[in-house]
């Protein structure tokens, strides 16, 4: 091994103390950003998720469903729940100028009890016309579901039966969705028919959920599509003033409310991220020059035994390089085991879709970062080096650095 | 190797460009198999014409031929090699690396090029200098006198022709000076130049020249 490389390797490991302090700050430069950039990009591939699932230009539910937040939870965080509306909301949509295409869904909340396997968010919808649900499934399943099949989120496990039953109806799960970053990755997506039978038996059962509405005309939420070249905010006014119980959303002020929620929270992490930065390179300054500072007789050991300036450069780049290169590393590694894990809790605590980046993205922005992180250790160390060599060996044993 | 400090001169300035301190133009040789000893009080200059004649200090004027080399006229790199080849020197004070062995310490000069060393010098290095029993030690455990023992071997383990010793008795004991001085002429007689600077009235009787400096010159 290059004689550099080897004092190098033994300086580290004969300063440990030094050494860990200098690994931790890399590893913080490295970590903070990998993971400052890994959460704002989850967050922003979550909303971009969001907005594709959601699908349509308005939204009409009942106005507890969009008051208490009950349609919001369901969406973003799975919670499970339910809300009913009367069907006849939908020819009263139908017939407003403006609408292209009207397709209602159903929420059904199963139950902990001995009729259902697990408890889940079920979402019923109706294939021949539904716009939202069904391009998704194509996507994924690409066949018909047909009556008493089901569809699983991508948080939902598949039982080795294959099978879930959901208010005393046996249902064959015949295939699990891409994963969205959204309360309905942990939904159970059925067709009107499967539905209607759990609605009808949880009815039977007992289960309160229709003491307002009758269960066969009941509908959970309409997504409408308007036509081209109306105005969505138009249209949702028309909406408005024709129905009295239910309410009209755009889309677009549903996703605002995320996207502001966002920009907040990437604006925290960015200025975050960047407070770190300058603290931590500040500091990288300070100690490498303190460190440089305090082996001014250990350089010049090196110096009269031999040693050239660019040796001397050598060894304390190649020492800083091997320390970030370490803390870069498992910085990186401990950003990603903080996150990975625990996306679906940050989902809930910031109560914003979370959708991690593909692994090439990941890949590129640990190795950016990680490459970042070794520039920056390597140009400060430099500037240290340049800094006590550019001073003659004779004067340092003279009056120091 | 000859050494020989032709007209070398030196300022040394503060920082507000006050002069501090002038090496008046000095002229000397320190010859092949003898000790030259430059002897005077402390800040006469000794130490800085020490450096200067080790390569590690560019003076104001003059030059410092080592051989037929003169040393100034090399870049930083070529005159590191030819120091790491030529040039041994036993600075003043500690001067080894606390984390690394005794026997890592001594090696540092061959290591550092990747140079063939005899191990029966070094042997016979660590044995001579009392050092056998620490060899596999951590250096930082090392009292001074210990490690003003390893800067010789250190100085040495390369055979180079030339040793520039900065106060090598310095804060020793008898015997530690005696064994010092004992190396030190012994490394004499066998064909080396070895230039000493020093204030030790007992290592003058080891000199086979002495220099006297006051002021920031010979006289």
């Amino acid at each position: 091994m290059k004689f550099e490389i080897n004092l190098a390797i033994k300086n580290i490991t004969g300063h440990s103390g030094r050494s860990i302090a200098l690994i931790l700050l890399a590893a913080l430069l490295s970590g903070s950003v990998f993971g400052g950039s890994l959460i704002v990009k989850s967050l922003k591939n979550g909303l971009s998720s969001y907005e594709d699932r959601l699908g349509a230009d308005i939204i009409v539910a009942s106005e507890e469903a969009l008051s208490d937040g009950k349609f919001e939870s369901i969406l973003l965080q799975g919670v499970p729940g339910y809300f009913y509306m009367d069907d006849s909301v939908i020819e009263i949509v139908k017939d407003i100028e403006g609408v292209e295409i009207v397709t209602p869904q159903f929420y059904l909340a199963s139950a902990s009890a001995g009729c259902c396997d697990t408890l889940v968010q079920i979402i019923g919808f109706d294939p021949e016309d539904d716009f939202t649900i069904q391009p998704w499934i194509r996507d994924c399943y690409g066949q018909t579901v047909n009556d008493g099949d089901v569809i699983v989120g991508c948080n939902i496990n598949i039982p080795d039966s294959n099978r879930y039953r959901f208010y005393n109806v046996d249902c064959n799960v015949v295939a699990k969705l891409d994963k969205t970053g959204t309360g309905l990755d942990s939904a159970v997506y059925a067709n009107m028919n499967t539905i209607k039978m759990m609605m009808e038996n949880s009815e039977q059962i007992g289960f309160g959920y229709f003491d307002e509405v009758e269960p066969e005309h009941a509908v959970s939420s309409l997504m409408v599509k308007v036509k081209d070249g109306y105005s969505v905010t138009d249209v949702q006014r028309a909406i408005n003033l024709k129905l009295t119980d239910a309410k009209a959303v755009s889309s677009k002020d549903m996703i605002s409310g995320i996207s502001e929620g966002l920009g907040t929270i990437s604006g925290i992490i960015g200025l975050l991220v960047i407070v770190i930065w300058v603290f931590s390179f500040t500091i990288l300054i300070v100690a490498f020059a303190m460190i440089v500072n305090e082996r001014v007789k250990e350089l010049a050991v090196l110096r009269i035994s031999g040693a050239s300036k660019k040796m001397i450069s050598e060894i304390l780049i190649s020492e800083s390089v091997l320390m970030s290169l370490i803390g870069g590393l498992s910085g990186n590694a401990l950003a990603a085991l903080v996150i990975f894990p625990f996306a679906d809790s940050l989902k809930i605590s910031l109560n914003l879709p979370v959708l991690l980046p593909g692994s090439l993205y990941i890949t590129f922005l640990f190795l950016g970062t990680f490459v970042t992180s070794i520039l920056v250790c390597g140009i400060t160390s430099a500037l240290c080096a340049y800094r006590i060599t550019g001073k003659d060996t004779g004067l340092i044993f003279r009056d120091g650095a | 190797m000859k050494l020989i400090a032709d007209k070398v001169g030196y300022q040394y300035f503060r920082k507000d460009k006050k002069l501090l301190f002038e090496l008046q133009e000095t002229s000397f040789e320190a010859k092949e198999g003898k000790i030259t000893e430059i002897v005077g009080h402390s800040g006469s200059g000794k130490s800085t014409l020490l450096n200067i004649c080790a390569g590690l200090l560019t003076p104001s004027s003059g030059k410092i031929i080592a051989g037929d080399t003169s040393l100034y006229d090399l870049s930083d790199e070529a005159r590191s090699k030819f120091r790491n080849k030529n040039i041994g020197i036993i600075p003043q004070g500690q001067s080894v690396l606390k984390h690394l062995t005794v026997t890592e310490n001594i090696l540092l000069p061959v290591s550092m090029y990747g140079i063939e060393y005899s191990v029966e010098l070094l042997d016979e290095l660590i044995e001579k200098l009392g050092l056998k029993k620490l060899a596999g030690e951590s250096a930082g455990g090392l009292s001074g006198g210990e490690m003003r023992r390893v800067a010789i071997a250190r100085a040495l383990v390369g055979k180079p022709e030339i040793i520039l010793a900065d106060e090598p008795t310095g804060d020793l004991d008898s015997d530690n000076r005696k064994l010092v001085l004992t190396s030190l002429k012994e490394i004499a007689d066998a064909g080396a130049a070895v230039l000493m600077v020093t204030h030790d009235k007992e290592a003058e009787e080891y000199a086979d020249e002495i220099l006297r400096m006051d002021g920031g010159r010979l006289i």
